[in-house]
């Protein structure tokens, strides 16, 4: 549309010049009125820069000049500026344009409008951010006021009259308690906002305070050990009619290296929380971190491209953030996110943008011309390696945060802000799969990788759905006598083509997906399903399936486990659990709780893969564990490795002391078998006994 | 006349505006009303029969909400950092602000500027410990908006200030 249309309806207001090969600018809309105010024209529309009343706009035209040199497309914006010019207030904006294909323009936007918008969100916002500032600093204050006081070591009485002076009208809210917790001093602002009743003074309701927003025992020693104090904002939910955020500052007063008072100092903070998560929202702003959300994260991306200027994006996503969240509760969870995006803004500083871009996701642009040499990889693994430091917060410590991180660089990877998005995020997965603390940058071979896994999880998505996948069986026997005394359920998976997927491709893919689970439950039936038909052809056998790391910390497995059982009346003395030695490591608590639950219906446990994790002695020693199984790896060249044996041996030492069963896997000649006989393993699983088998000819074969 | 440039930096709401609106207006407004942007102001300052004339650029407050931007300093002067003595983060800001715009500008003078010495200070530094933050700068000054202290001074020492 013509813009002289679009001036005269209203829906621009702008001047356009046009610059010609004698670098000479034309304007294209003369009869734009603001416009004398800051240019000259000549009869011939010209733009005389001799003549330019604003000092901004020359300013900015050395820059344009930049960009009009250049043989790239770009558009540089001088941002929004203000001049008194002739009497007149003028709020602008500048363009300077490079089309690439040898046109220059130069545009200056009237922005009165915009800019009065803009400056309604951030006066809001800023008047916010003051305020906040002002309770957080009045705290400091009084804190190291009262620190100072009650350090003088002075006489009781002779201490509280000036304190109680000094404390009575401030609008703090302010607690002195002595160090059993009994209130030395208190005012009135902390009796209204602690809701002090003559039952219920203020010890006993920041006891209550303390309790409900679940603070740990461990809290208050951690603060007099450090010799720190805490300021953060709580929610405390005291009544269906008492709803109130504060900030809290709690400092321990030791004199002497003993503790003699505890200071509470509280503010309500409700307010600014009621309007801040507007004014925040509508200003771009992440309404938990303060930092930018994904709107404006992808507008940001946007106007650098349309910048062509090369930059650098970085996607962090915080490795299983849910089980953070049940360990450490949502408030934690909360505060973790914040000193996260804290972390992450000081680590990258002006010289970045940051932006929280899902709940556990975060990005950060940075443009190429500031990594001062460093490599982007580099880079990202620096500021890995402060975001995965211990994080503090009231309901405990998470000192075992993973942090993946997928890289994408404009334009070397992508074009648009949308394909820049998406090849982070394929690094992103990639690196997710790869494991914790991975951090890759985009290539060709990535994304190549990304489709397969997508294709192949698609693939086993239906193989689940429609039942494709199969159950089979293989005996573990007793080495002596080559009884079988249980077997190992193992599911296989034949495409439509006909060709087998291995487990080693299909099992590690469940676990990076949800689809674990419904793959979880596939097994268990399929397992319920298999000991009946062995119990059907008179083999009363006990049935191992395994369980993998992500089910295990899901309480929900138990049920699942008992529903089966129970429906097809199965005795749980026909199964057994294998679990992998990684699963202590993330949900002890979990496992142990499910462990216990299992080992009392009758189920049996047993380590899988032994060896080959960072299992710690003291889990073998407190879980109920009946077995072990020897990794295949240490047995598969065991008559020849020196090592191996060494390992086998002591792995046998260890098991025999705990009362431990042992169980080798991947025996495959008499060698390793006689061996195993020598050192005392009783039991064993190979190709040397048996391959795994359907369980119809598992179950031809015993009975033959 | 000599025109020179001179940039106003520092976090919101710690008198900016208000400097360069006493200064160029002679007026103060308690009220807050964060700036957008850039706003640019002239005022010549005279001495000794020389005159000056300051084009100051007044910038939006660096937060959260706004990125630095070195491209403003491009032909300044002088800039100066401004803190707010009722707000002890705000020194701390206006520390980072200065190494921000050393890194781009190492060779332009840098003053520092602690405003509302109108109210009680409400920092917990030491004399000694802003004196440190304060030798980073070409002079340290105290000036209220409100009342007019030092703020023509602090113009006009740096519209003749030479090395």
């Amino acid at each position: 549309m013509d813009i002289h249309l679009l001036n005269a309806l209203g829906i621009t207001d702008c001047a356009i010049f046009k610059r010609c090969q004698s670098s000479q600018l034309t304007c294209l809309t003369p009869d734009v009125s603001w416009m004398r105010h800051i240019v000259t024209l000549t009869e011939e529309n010209a733009f005389d820069i001799s003549s330019s009343h604003s000092i901004f706009l020359d300013d900015f035209l050395v820059d344009a000049d930049t960009i009009w040199q250049g043989e790239s497309v770009f558009t540089l914006s001088s941002g929004f500026w203000t001049e008194d010019i002739d009497g007149e207030t003028l709020r602008l904006e500048a363009l300077a344009i490079n089309n690439g294909a040898g046109k220059h323009y130069l545009v200056v936007k009237n922005v009165a409008e915009q800019f009065d918008e803009k400056q309604k969100t951030l006066q809001a916002a800023r008047e916010l951010l003051l305020s906040h500032h002002e309770i957080v600093g009045r705290h400091e204050y009084i804190r190291q006021r009262l620190d100072s006081e009650l350090h003088k070591n002075a006489e009781y009485e002779a201490l509280v009259p000036p304190i109680k002076q000094t404390i009575h009208h401030l609008d703090t809210g302010v607690v002195i308690l002595n160090q059993h917790g009994e209130t030395v001093l208190d005012n009135r602002s902390a009796r209204q906002l602690l809701q002090c009743n003559t039952q219920h003074n203020t010890a006993l309701r920041l006891t209550h305070l303390m309790d409900d927003v679940k603070v740990p025992d461990s809290f208050l020693p951690t603060l007099v050990e450090k010799r720190s104090a805490w300021q953060g904002e709580l929610y405390w939910k005291y009544s269906d009619d008492y709803q109130v955020w504060l900030q809290v500052t709690i400092h321990p007063v030791i004199h002497n290296q003993t503790l003699t008072h505890w200071v509470y100092l509280l503010t309500d903070i409700s307010h600014i929380h009621s309007k801040e998560e507007s004014v925040l929202s509508a200003s771009g702003m992440d309404s938990l971190t303060k930092i930018a959300n994904r709107n404006y994260f992808n507008s940001y991306v946007r106007k650098l491209v349309r910048e062509d200027v090369s930059f650098t994006q970085f996607l962090f996503d915080i490795r299983e953030f849910k089980k953070i969240n049940e360990k450490l509760g949502y408030h934690s969870g909360d505060e973790i996110l914040r000193a996260f995006a804290g972390r992450l803004q000081s680590a990258v500083g002006n010289s970045g943008f940051i932006a929280r871009i899902g709940s556990n996701e975060f990005a950060v642009v940075k443009r190429d011309d500031t990594f001062k040499g460093i490599p982007p990889r580099d880079y990202a693994n620096q500021i890995k390696s402060i975001l995965v430091k211990t994080y503090t917060a009231l309901q405990g410590a998470e000192s075992n945060l993973g942090v993946n991180i997928g890289i994408a660089n404009f334009p070397e990877h992508g074009d648009n802000a949308e394909t820049l998005m998406q090849h982070a995020d394929v690094a992103l997965q990639i690196a997710k799969y790869q494991g914790k603390n991975v951090v890759l940058v985009y290539s060709a071979e990535l994304h190549k990788q990304h489709q397969d896994m997508s294709e192949m999880e698609q693939q086993f998505r239906e193989a689940i759905e429609k039942n494709h996948l199969s159950l089979h069986v293989q005996p573990i026997v007793d080495l002596k006598t080559g009884d079988i005394v249980k077997c190992e359920a193992l599911a296989r998976w034949k495409k439509a083509d006909g060709s087998f997927v291995s487990p080693e491709v299909f099992i590690p893919l469940a676990e990076r997906t949800d689809l674990i689970f419904p793959f979880g439950e596939w097994l268990i039936a399929e397992a319920c399903s298999a000991i009946e038909k062995l119990k059907a052809a008179s083999l009363d056998i006990r049935l191992a399936i395994n369980i993998s790391g992500r089910q295990v910390a899901d309480l929900a497995l138990l049920k699942q486990i008992q529903t089966a059982l129970k429906n097809r009346y199965i005795d749980p003395n026909n199964l057994s659990i294998e679990l992998t030695e990684s699963v202590f490591i993330d949900s002890l608590d979990t496992v142990s709780i499910l462990l216990n639950e299992l080992r009392s219906m009758g189920i049996t446990i047993s380590i899988d893969d032994f060896g080959t994790g960072f299992c710690s002695l003291v889990y073998l020693k407190k879980l109920p564990i009946d077995e072990l199984k020897i990794d295949r790896s240490f047995v598969s060249e065991l008559e020849n490795n020196t090592d191996d044996q060494a390992i086998i041996q002591a792995i046998l030492g260890l098991a025999d002391n705990l009362n431990i069963n042992i169980i080798a896997e991947g025996i495959e000649n008499a060698a390793q078998q006689n061996f195993l006989l020598a050192h005392n393993c009783a039991f064993g699983q190979g190709y040397l006994f048996e391959r795994p088998q359907s369980v119809e000819s598992f179950i031809d074969k015993i009975n033959k | 006349m000599i025109q020179k440039k001179v940039c106003i930096l520092g976090p919101t709401g710690v008198g900016k505006t208000s400097l360069v609106k006493q200064f160029v207006e002679g007026i103060f407004s308690d009220k807050y009303k964060t700036t957008i942007g850039v706003k640019i102001d002239k005022k010549q300052v005279n001495k000794d029969g020389l005159g000056v004339q300051l084009l100051i650029w007044d910038l939006e407050g660096i937060d959260r909400y706004c990125g630095f931007n070195p491209r403003y300093l491009r032909g300044a002067t002088a800039y100066i950092v401004v803190v707010d003595q009722t707000r002890s983060q705000s020194l701390l800001e206006g520390m980072e602000i200065l190494a921000m715009a050393q890194e781009h500008y190492p060779d332009i003078p840098a003053f520092f500027v602690v405003n509302k010495a109108d109210l009680p200070s409400s920092w917990h530094w030491s004399e000694e410990e802003v004196a440190t933050y304060a030798s980073k700068f070409k002079s340290m000054t105290k000036t209220s908006a409100k009342t007019g202290e030092n703020v023509e001074d602090l113009f006009s020492t740096i519209a003749f200030w030479s090395e």
